[in-house]
């Protein structure tokens, strides 16, 4: 077990180094920023060379390269470009907001994404469950920034009960619509597949075998059948899920969210390669992260799999 | 004298959307105290919905009990509520079924599965309860019973994780056990080893069982009463040695002829013809009826009822009408 | 008696290699499915093969199929050796009898296409030609012509045994290989399909192969019986010879496990400790010393080799080791 969760690290780094290598590169493919940065006008090809060599973009690609790499284990993230402070302050000012939403939105699909399902399968092909369906059907096919707009549109512009974006006091009220927004299509996705999960689970004779125990129904519905059923949907939620962490790029940007989400976004225009090759690196670990965490999990929720590493 | 379970005319039918399958049609019988009864016959006889209506344990969706009653220590199952009746599984009537492994949740301990057993019935004690698991292992025969409480259901092999099935279904001293098919999916000899086992705890505990098969070695070997199921409905019922030596009902001979012999050769098996056909209620003809090599105009016409035999069996075939006793049913 | 070799195994060992570790497997340990098996089938007779789970006998069936390569060891049929590649002419005159009749038909496929797929697979014959061949079959093994245009699913699980079993005789095989064709069966249906094959072996001569783990099926069907355990051949000999005398301690057991449908012949039980390895860590000695009564020190050290004891009758257990060659 130890050996495999190691080896699980290992990859995982490899990987954050793969994505990492293959951005900062890429990004160079985009342009020269000072080209950007001077683009309105006046500056002379002396002040334009001294920019980039204050910047470092005079030196070699493979420099570069190296020196960036370099500072990240040294805790040096490098200078942004534009705002000309330190990347991970940029970083550390906006990822609070983001983790926040993320880890809410989380939180509302456990604890009401799965229960709906749990519900929906208990009362299987019943009026509750085909409503219950529909309804979640409709909200897994809503892409999440059309959500975002239409909610902004009712709740904020027609009835004003929520602010539309940005953030301010009291905290909690503009955090309603982006986790609203966010929130849909997982929750909506949780539900279906604990159904159809349990569905199948329900079938297991363990089951009546709980019940000829005398074990009362609800338990043996969560006790005994939805630690199996949940394999499955800890699969695709933790997919979802790790695309949040990362920032949602598309809501934060209509919700004004001051998250990393907009800040990677706006970088990567004005190419700001220090911030837009860090966000990556954020968002590559914490995707990473997230499916080792799921693929442990499995191991948690079944001894058949811990037995097998 | 009062009997531990009495089951009087139950009727549990199949809903699809072709038909209504009358999955039991009108099946009576009743169990002693301490007396270990054999359900027996094929696939889709009903011997399985049988004791899943008189324990609660049919899918709704699809499974209904239309009448009858099931008398276990005087109080009728049937009419009971959910709650009331799973006071009743697992305390006074448990179950074993045919395949172990499934039967275990894989995700937990055998002690988890075993102690909670014990926990839904009695406010016990973490350690009362893991006592008792580590007895009620010793019971059934399981060596090193400590340790194997933390192991789970796929570290066993399909002998010990029968074992364990019937250890959680000994848990609360059950008066009755319904065993379905406990020894089908295990390996010949250690059929033998559960069948030795179950005889054993009997003769130790003393409680009754219900033993549904559809190998008739194994009711021979296990029950003192059989009662052989076909279409829904018994069709023999007596004790296991009357019926093994004579048996009366065309089906009952002629399964009792097609199975092949350990002891001794033949050169072909009797084989029954045909095979068993999807009923739909109502059933107005001997269920049998096309398969049997003696039927008449009469089996046509009318479905026979249960009559009383003069060794003691009971036979729903119109050719024991000459021989009964009285008429019954 | 017909001493003609259809198909002759010997030292046969199918080893699977089990691996663990993620990028770079190691090999911890291996699954002796099938340890050494050496044997003869003659023509026209049915040579039963019986053991309980992990005794090797499915894969031992696979192996002749050519469906899984052997470690080592030859397998000769028809005088020529085989393995996974064989040629399609050698190929044809094997055919096989599953055990699930609900998962060897392709639901999609109606039975005509399923019955003659293999003549289409072989030959070249007109649809007519087909027709001269499959009208016949279907009265021999019992399927109504006007069933032709059905789909599996609209069949019994006896009628589709029915179905598997045309298709492994539509090209009139050399040898027929059954692995546990009975034992999804409920009796009555089981005991049709008994006499069916009986019929058929007479027919069409044919030989047959019978892997079963029900001594009774066995019994009935076998003309010669090999007993495996763990992967190992424990006795052969021809089928009266075997019940008559048993030899093997193990075999002894299989036999009084069965429970007999009489409650007035209840056998006393040779009580069998313990339970059956897994081939993972199978004992260095003979394979059954675990859990067998009359285990002496060789048993857990020394693997016994097959040796002759009299006419046909081969037996590997160390009780009968003096006095008997070591052949075979």
């Amino acid at each position: 077990m130890k050996r495999y969760v190691l080896m699980r690290v290992l990859k995982a780094i490899l990987t954050i180094w793969f994505v990492y290598t293959l951005v900062f590169f890429l990004a160079r493919l985009t342009g020269d920023p000072v080209e950007w940065m001077t683009a309105a006008g006046g500056a002379s090809e002396e002040a334009k060379q001294q920019l980039r060599h204050n910047l470092g973009l005079d030196l070699p690609l493979s420099t570069q390269y190296i020196r960036s790499l370099a500072g990240l284990f040294t805790g040096d993230s490098g200078n942004s470009y534009y705002y000309a402070r330190p990347v991970s302050e940029l970083f550390a000012e906006r990822i609070g907001y983001t983790l926040s939403l993320g880890g809410i939105v989380f939180l509302v699909t456990i604890f009401i994404g799965v229960p709906l399902g749990v519900f929906a399968a208990v009362k299987h092909n019943r009026p509750a469950d085909r409503l219950t369906m529909a309804v979640a059907i409709v909200g897994n096919t809503m892409p999440n920034f059309v959500l975002g707009i239409l909610l902004i549109f009712f709740f904020s512009l027609k009835l004003r009960m929520f602010p539309s974006g940005n953030i301010g006091e009291p905290l909690w009220r503009y955090y309603v619509l982006p986790v609203i927004a966010l929130a849909v299509v997982p929750t909506a996705s949780a539900a279906r597949l604990t159904r159809s999960s349990l569905l199948d689970v329900v079938r297991q004779d363990y089951l009546d075998s709980a019940r000829a125990k005398g074990v009362r129904e609800w338990k043996v519905i969560f006790k005994h059948g939805l630690r199996n059923a949940l394999i499955p949907v800890i699969t695709i939620l933790g997919a979802q899920l790790s695309t949040l962490i990362g920032g949602s790029v598309v809501v934060e940007t209509v919700f004004a969210w001051p998250g990393i989400g907009t800040l990677i976004v706006n970088s990567a225009q004005q190419r700001d390669f220090p911030v837009v090759v860090f966000g990556v690196l954020v968002i590559a670990s914490s995707v990473t992260i997230v499916n080792l965490l799921v693929d442990l999990s499995y191991g948690l929720l079944d001894p058949r799999i811990r037995d097998s590493y | 004298m009062n009997y531990l379970l009495e089951v009087d005319n139950l009727r549990t039918y199949y809903y699809s959307k072709k038909r209504i399958v009358p999955a039991v049609d009108g099946v009576s019988f009743h169990l002693e105290k301490g007396e270990v009864l054999g359900l027996v016959g094929e696939s889709g006889c009903g011997k399985s919905t049988v004791v899943r209506a008189i324990t609660g344990l049919i899918d709704p969706t699809y499974a209904r009990v239309e009448e009858g009653t099931a008398l276990f220590c005087d109080a009728d199952l049937l009419k009971m509520k959910e709650k009331e009746l799973s006071k009743i599984r697992g305390k006074e009537i448990s179950m074993v079924f045919q395949n172990p492994l499934s039967a275990l949740n894989p995700v937990y301990t055998i002690g988890n599965q075993l102690t909670e057993a014990l926990t839904t019935h009695f406010s016990v004690s973490r350690k009362e309860a893991q006592d008792r698991a580590v007895e009620l292992l010793r019971l059934v025969h399981i060596p090193s019973p400590e340790t194997r409480l933390k192991e789970y259901p796929h570290q066993l092999s399909g002998g010990m994780q029968q074992r364990v099935l019937i250890a959680i279904a000994l848990a609360c001293n059950p008066q009755l056990v319904i065993a379905d098919e406990p020894t089908t999916a295990l390996d010949v000899t250690i059929q033998a080893q559960i069948l030795d086992l179950l005889k054993e705890l009997r003769s130790r505990l003393g409680m009754a069982i219900i033993l549904i098969t559809h190998n008739m070695g194994v009711v021979a070997a296990m029950c003192d009463r059989m009662l052989v199921m076909y279409g829904g409905v018994v069709v023999e019922e007596g004790s296991c040695r009357t019926v093994f030596a004579s048996p009366s009902h065309p089906y009952t001979k002629g399964l009792l002829a097609s199975i092949p012999s350990v002891t001794e050769d033949r050169q072909r098996l009797y084989s029954i013809k045909g095979q068993v056909p999807v009923f739909s209620v109502p059933v107005s003809q001997c269920r049998f009826l096309d398969r049997c090599e003696s039927c008449t105009e009469r089996c046509r016409k009318e479905e026979p009822p249960l009559f009383s035999l003069p060794n003691g069996s009971k036979c729903r075939c119109w050719l024991m009408e000459e021989r009964q006793g009285k008429e019954n049913d | 008696m017909n001493r003609d070799i259809i198909l002759s195994v010997s030292g046969l060992k199918k080893y699977f290699p089990v691996r663990r570790g993620l990028i770079l497997q190691k090999t911890v340990g291996q699954v002796k499915a099938v340890d050494d098996v050496s044997f003869q089938v003659y023509r026209g007779e049915t040579l039963g093969i019986i053991g309980e789970s992990g005794c090797g006998k499915t894969t031992l069936a696979r192996m002749i199929m050519g469906l899984e390569k052997q470690t080592e060891g030859e397998i000769t049929f028809l005088g020529k050796k085989i393995d996974t590649e064989m040629p399609a002419d050698l190929r044809k005159k094997i055919q096989m009898v599953f055990q699930d009749p609900y998962s060897s038909l392709d639901p999609r496929m109606n039975i005509r296409r399923i019955i003659e797929e293999p003549l289409r697979v072989h030959t070249k014959l007109s649809a007519n030609e087909k027709r001269q061949i499959l009208l016949p079959l279907l009265k021999n093994v019992g399927i109504d012509e006007n069933a032709l245009q059905k789909y599996p699913h609209e069949f019994s699980g006896g009628q589709r045994q029915r179905i598997g079993i045309a298709r492994a005789l539509i090209l009139q095989p050399e040898l027929l290989l059954c692995d546990e064709p009975v034992s999804a069966l409920d009796v009555s249906i089981q005991a049709q399909i008994l006499n069916l094959f009986k019929d058929l072996e007479e027919t069409y001569h044919l030989t047959m192969i019978f892997v079963s783990h029900d001594m009774s099926v066995i019994r009935h069907i076998s003309d010669r019986i090999i007993v495996m355990y763990l992967g190992q051949i424990m006795e052969i000999a021809p089928k009266k010879e075997l019940f008559d005398h048993t030899l093997h301690p193990y075999s002894q057991a299989l036999m009084s496990a069965i429970p007999v449908a009489d409650p007035e012949r209840q056998r006393a039980r040779i009580p069998l400790k313990g339970e059956i390895p897994s081939p993972l860590n199978a004992p260095p000695g003979c394979p059954f010393s675990g859990r067998c009564a009359k285990a002496k020190e060789i048993c857990h050290c020394q693997k016994p080799g097959l040796r002759h004891t009299s006419a046909q009758h081969y037996v590997a257990c160390h009780l009968f080791a003096e006095g008997c060659e070591e052949t075979l």
